[in-house]
């Protein structure tokens, strides 16, 4: 199943070569079910999740659905998949944006339609294989699989910079993902089990004394998932990347791309050497908890909507930093809080995985109508277009973490776990929390509300299309901030599996 | 009875469903939002009566009042967890909640009926109507909350209908800067209520009301955690301070006047800014545990936010604004009350509060609404015999307010005034026990001058506007009956305090139920009765005294008298009719100061950080370049396939828009057999 769900996509793709590239309505209908198949099949996983069994095998413990088949045998990599609650949350998550974004492009995108959407669904086959497989090997090949779309994407459909957005994408990402490359390939030397099964790789890594190699190791893979992240300093990439990128484009950037950071960190870096990071834990919180009050910061200073927005992806990721460092360095101690703190940080990623997209199409309903994300021109948006209106002060207030709304329930949870780590620090991030509110509110003001400005009169309000991208999303953040249990129950025993290692780690 | 009991939790769902109804339905409904909001909130008045009477007269109820270990009725469910931590949602109603929530519905469905014709010919009237019940829907879900947690969400909900009231008028510019404010401000103390609850729950791995009054005196014993969880009550206050409008959060409720007069009516007295009250009063677990510090500083701010926010009411001239100060006021006295351990007569002065204070709201919207939406009492006077049922009614909630002898304020002022008097605080320093006596019973001599102040520049006198005076009229119906179920509470409410009632009907359900609440074991202060008679006079002296000074200086001294005694006043005139000049403090050290380094922040981002960034690239190409020249150049020819690489990679970095992905996927396979024989040769 989760071999159909990673392929599924690229089959489409392959077919969609052969399509003549004057069928547009065709080729979106291909990539329609094409990204829908997956999503279908998720959801056909979700519900054997609860029953599924749950495999005992080394290379697969504690993981569901899984398929374990040699490949390069010579270097012991194997092509093995299998989800858990981490990872299988990202894949729900993951096949639901693909279909939405191939809606937001209908009509939207025009220029060279099939190579978009080949390109899009290649993209889908890189993420949900990241987040499926446990071989690092197997890994590493979907990671960079992600790359080359992502950069033709923003470079070729992108804005008026978007040579100099993809390359930086491009290049960063990729020096990234080299660096992490090598700290993986040292500890795949220096354990000699001649395996690149992560799981198995953990098992022997996690006893490794902390030497300057380890740590070396661990940093090459931490940056290498930092980047992608991104994490305070690495950041600088995303606010171009976004503003260059098309709207749908930047929905999967915010949703997915992002995750693939924060889940390697819960599956590859922290797992492989917790002992390093609990080390290094206040390290780490101090770059999460920067990059909380100083994408904040930056975020209230931008004239430009998107960038702004894009800002506070670096604002909401930290918190996810933030948890992840509280919870490598409580594991030891006190797993119960440590728990707290990995349940809330993960949950942040699911909640800005389903808010941002959301936000990032709503500047781009403004933009598709206005040609402007320029700050100081939009304004009297309520008495122009208010259904958009409306959805984008929901969007607004689900970012910046208003209860009821699935962005709180991560943000309260990771901040509940991290005060026993780091005590009254995490005042640093509620300041920040403050500051996001300033500027939504100031954004709202400014773009939303005052009197309704002549040169946009007469705009069309949300289309039928729009409502489609829009509710199924909505509807999430409001059932998770309402009701996140059934996240959590999925979450559930990894959370458990992952603070047990981290635990061990540390000792 | 006992159905409504067990079925409490409607009090809370009907009013969001009317709130969805009404945003559903807006196109439909239009002007006639206010049937289905009003009708609803008259249900749930009537249900709350229920659930009330459900309370009274079950007798197990009779128990501890404080601590609600065991509630009349309780449920909840299986709500998330945190980690391993299993957190449970659910409602709860105790003797407390039972008193609040009639309270809060019966001020809510005036506010309604009263808005029906207020807000008539407006805009946006269903979002108005979806807005209010939404408000009421939160503070009924935070005094029936079993939570901490529940108690926030609900907490933030009024935050943003609060936002949403406020800026009603969102076209124009004030009410969009009041939003803005209030949201903020209050957000500001909810961070540090935040962080008090994760403190809470780290202490006690527990958030509900049941567990806290069980963990807690227990945690406490042990010094350490008794520091971390005074640390933690100490920040959950800050919440409180931000919603319930304490010195030095205080300046967000001045300019949530706005938004409709009948949403300030709302705001300021049953809902939003009660809720800090009633969250300091709820959590007295907490606060009546902790090292006393805690509750000193409770009781400090909220004596100090009295006097500070009567003395700024003294100089308003809107009298709108009188009444958000002197709301700021009234709050500081609630607060203070249960710092000093007085947590019946705060939650008393909260109740009594409420109703006289929606009744001078609204009577202020009725007399803005007769005067052409001027609210400026110096172009008022003269107008009780224009609208004298507004007047009445006024008259009824300025006595309650003045503190008059017999009025519902009246008793709850004296009632936390014996607290102030005899309280004993080991924190506090034996000079200063007597402080808070002393700034409250000064903020009652301010409170009675400046309500009769206000009282005589609208009412009485001569008209200092003539065309508006001559055109002011009565308003409708729909205004004055709400004006006039308000004032009945307003009048009466608080004689059910007094011992009057006790001998009558001594053992009467209803009489037990009070004397709960006046019996408060740990907290009952015993007053003799020559101490009590004292303390009355001296209330009931300084509030005469501030009648007879207002009436003094605006009936009897002449304006050009007034100005000179001004005059010789200025410095001390102009610190308090600037408002001790917070707001630009605020200004100048939160706003400017956090734009300013939002600025640098940007500027670092753009220059330093992405600066480092590019400058990386165009280092490695000039590298590259340097290499590839290099291996041209000085390097034999047989390593030119390595200079074609470096040169390769120069060409890449430089030039990969032009989309040589051929390259990359060398370089990709190269360092993928590179590494296989790497391990290989290792192995």
């Amino acid at each position: 199943m989760l071999s159909l769900i990673i392929f599924v996509p690229l089959v489409f793709a392959l077919v969609m070569l052969f399509v003549p590239k004057t069928q547009e309505r065709l080729l979106y209908w291909l990539a329609g079910i094409g990204t829908l198949i997956p999503f279908a099949l998720a959801l056909v996983l979700a519900a054997q999740w609860p029953t599924a069994e749950v495999s005992t095998a080394p290379y697969a413990e504690g993981m569901r659905f899984v398929t374990h088949v040699p490949w390069i045998e010579a270097i012991g990599v194997h092509y093995t998949l299998g989800v858990d609650g981490f990872g299988f949350t990202m894949i729900l998550l993951s096949t639901l944006l693909f279909p939405l974004a191939v809606l937001a492009s209908y009509k939207y995108i025009n220029d060279r339609v099939k190579d978009y959407l080949i390109l899009l669904l290649i993209l889908a086959t890189g993420t949900n294989g990241v987040f499926a497989t446990l071989d690092f090997m197997l890994f590493y090949v979907f990671w960079e699989i992600v790359l080359l779309p992502m950069y033709f994407l923003i470079g070729i459909w992108g804005g008026e910079r978007r040579e100099y957005a993809a390359i930086k994408f491009f290049l960063y990402t990729l020096i990234g993902s080299t660096i992490m490359l090598v700290g993986a390939i040292y500890l795949y030397v220096v354990t000699g089990v001649g395996t690149f099964n992560l799981l198995q790789m953990a098992a022997e890594t996690t006893l490794l004394p902390i030497t300057p190699l380890t740590t070396f190791a661990f940093f090459a893979l931490l940056i290498g998932f930092a980047v992608k992240v991104p994490m305070f300093p690495f950041h600088t990439w995303l606010p171009d990347a976004h503003v260059e990128a098309p709207t749908p484009i930047s929905m999967l950037l915010a949703g997915i791309l992002l995750k693939l950071g924060s889940y390697a960190m819960v599956r590859i870096s922290h797992p492989l050497l917790p002992q390093v990071a609990e080390q290094y834990a206040n390290l780490i919180f101090v770059f999460g908890v920067i990059g909380i009050l100083y994408a904040a910061l930056a975020a209230m200073a931008q004239k430009d909507f998107k960038k702004q927005v894009a800002y506070s992806s670096v604002n909401h990721m930290g918190f996810f930093i933030m948890a992840l460092a509280a919870a490598s360095k409580l594991a030891p101690q006190s797993p119960e809080l440590a728990q707290v703190a990995l349940q809330g940080g993960y949950f942040v990623t699911i909640a800005h995985g389903l808010i941002s997209p959301l936000f990032f199409f709503a500047v781009g309903m403004f933009y598709e109508r206005t040609h402007t994300r320029d700050l100081t021109k939009l304004g009297g948006m309520f008495l122009t277009v208010p259904v958009i209106s409306f959805a984008t002060a929901f969007v607004a207030f689900a970012n910046l973490g208003l209860p009821g709304l699935a962005g709180f329930i991560g943000e309260f949870i990771s901040l509940t776990g991290s005060y026993p780590a780091f005590g009254l620090w995490v005042l640093v991030a509620g300041l920040g929390m403050v500051i996001t509110a300033a500027w939504h509110l100031v954004t709202m003001r400014n773009v939303l509300l005052g009197e309704a400005k002549p040169e946009y009169s007469g705009l069309a309000d949300i289309t039928l299309k729009e409502k489609i991208i829009f509710a199924p999303l909505a509807v999430l953040i409001v059932f998770f901030g309402v009701y996140p249990r059934p996240v959590m129950e999925v979450l559930r025993s990894s959370v458990e599996v992952l603070t047990q290692v981290m635990g061990l780690g540390g000792m | 009875m006992d159905f409504f009991l067990n079925t409490a939790w409607v009090i809370a769902a009907l009013p969001l469903a009317v709130s969805a109804l009404i945003a559903m339905f807006a196109g439909v409904l239009r002007d006639r939002a206010w049937i289905p909001g009003t009708i609803g909130m008259l249900i749930t008045f009537l249900w709350s009566v229920g659930v009330l009477a459900a309370v009274i007269a079950q007798p197990s109820a009779a128990g501890d009042v404080m601590f609600n270990t065991v509630p009349a009725w309780k449920a909840s469910f299986h709500w998330a967890d945190f980690g391993p931590y299993e957190m449970h949602m659910g409602f709860q109603v105790d003797n407390l909640t039972a008193l609040m929530l009639p309270m809060i519905t019966l001020v809510s469905f005036a506010v309604q009926l009263y808005s029906s014709a207020y807000m008539h010919g407006d805009k946006r009237i269903p979002r108005f109507y979806s807005a209010l019940n939404l408000f009421t829907m939160g503070m009924l879900v935070l005094v029936l909350a079993d939570n901490l947690f529940l108690l926030l969400v609900a907490w933030e909900i009024m935050g943003l209908c609060s936002y949403l009231l406020i800026g009603h008028w969102y076209e124009q510019a004030w009410p969009r800067y009041g939003q803005i404010k209030a949201f903020l401000t209050t957000r500001v103390g909810d961070i540090g209520m935040m962080v008090g609850i994760f403190i809470v729950f780290f202490a006690a791995r527990d958030l509900t009301w049941a567990g806290l009054a069980e963990k807690v005196p227990a945690l406490v014993q042990d010094p350490a955690m008794a520091g971390l969880l005074a640390l933690g009550a100490f920040l959950i206050f800050t919440g409180a301070i931000g919603k319930s409008a304490q010195f030095p959060l205080h300046t967000w409720l001045p300019d949530a006047m706005a938004g409709p007069t009948p949403g300030s009516a709302i705001i300021h007295a049953a809902t939003m800014v009660a809720a800090g009250v009633y969250l300091v009063g709820r959590a007295f677990m907490i606060y009546g545990n902790v090292p006393a510090w805690v509750l000193a500083v409770v009781a400090f701010v909220g004596a100090f936010t009295s006097l500070f926010a009567a003395s700024i009411a003294t100089l308003r001239w809107d009298i709108k604004e009188v009444l958000a100060y002197s709301t700021i006021s009234q709050l500081g006295y609630m607060i203070m009350a249960i710092g000093l351990g007085g947590w019946t007569s705060g939650n008393f002065h909260l109740l009594t509060h409420a109703f006289f204070k929606a009744l001078l709201f609204l009577a202020a919207g009725s007399v803005i609404h007769a005067h052409h939406h001027n609210q400026l009492l110096h172009k008022m006077g003269g107008l009780r015999k224009k609208i004298p049922i507004t007047f009445w009614t006024w008259m009824v909630g300025y006595a309650a307010l003045a503190g008059v002898p017999g009025f519902s304020g009246f008793f709850s002022k004296d009632g936390l005034l014996a607290d102030a008097w005899v309280w004993s605080n080991p924190a506090v320093p034996a000079w200063a026990l007597k402080l808070p006596f002393i700034m409250a019973l000064t903020t009652a001599f301010l409170t009675a001058y400046y309500m009769t102040r206000a009282t005589y520049l609208a009412f009485f006198g001569q008209p200092r506007d003539a065309e508006l005076y001559e055109q002011a009229h009565e308003s409708p119906r729909a205004m004055t009956i709400p004006l006039v179920i308000l004032a009945v509470p307003a009048a009466l409410f608080g004689w059910l305090g007094t011992p009057l009632f006790h001998h009558f009907a001594p053992s009467a359900d209803w009489m037990v139920f009070i004397q709960n609440f006046l019996h408060l074991p740990g907290l009952d202060h015993h007053v003799d009765f020559s101490t009590e008679v004292m303390i009355t006079g001296m209330a009931t002296a300084a509030g005469l005294l501030g009648i007879f000074l207002g009436w003094y200086m605006y009936a009897v001294v002449r304006p050009e008298t007034r100005a000179s005694w001004i005059a010789r006043l200025k410095p001390v005139y102009t610190l308090i009719r600037n408002k001790y000049y917070v707001d630009e403090f605020y200004d100048l050290v939160a706003i400017r100061t956090t734009q300013a380094v939002s600025r640098a922040v940007n500027w670092f981002d753009i220059n330093v950080v992405d600066g480092l960034v590019n400058l990386t690239g165009t280092i490695s190409v000039y590298a590259s370049e340097a290499a590839a020249w290099f291996d041209k150049h000085v390097v034999d020819a047989l390593v030119t396939m390595w200079a074609d690489i470096a040169r390769g990679l120069g060409a890449f970095f430089r030039r990969l828009s032009t989309g040589y992905v051929q390259q990359y996927m060398f370089t990709f396979l190269v360092m993928l057999v590179a590494s296989v024989v790497l391990v290989q040769v290792i192995r």
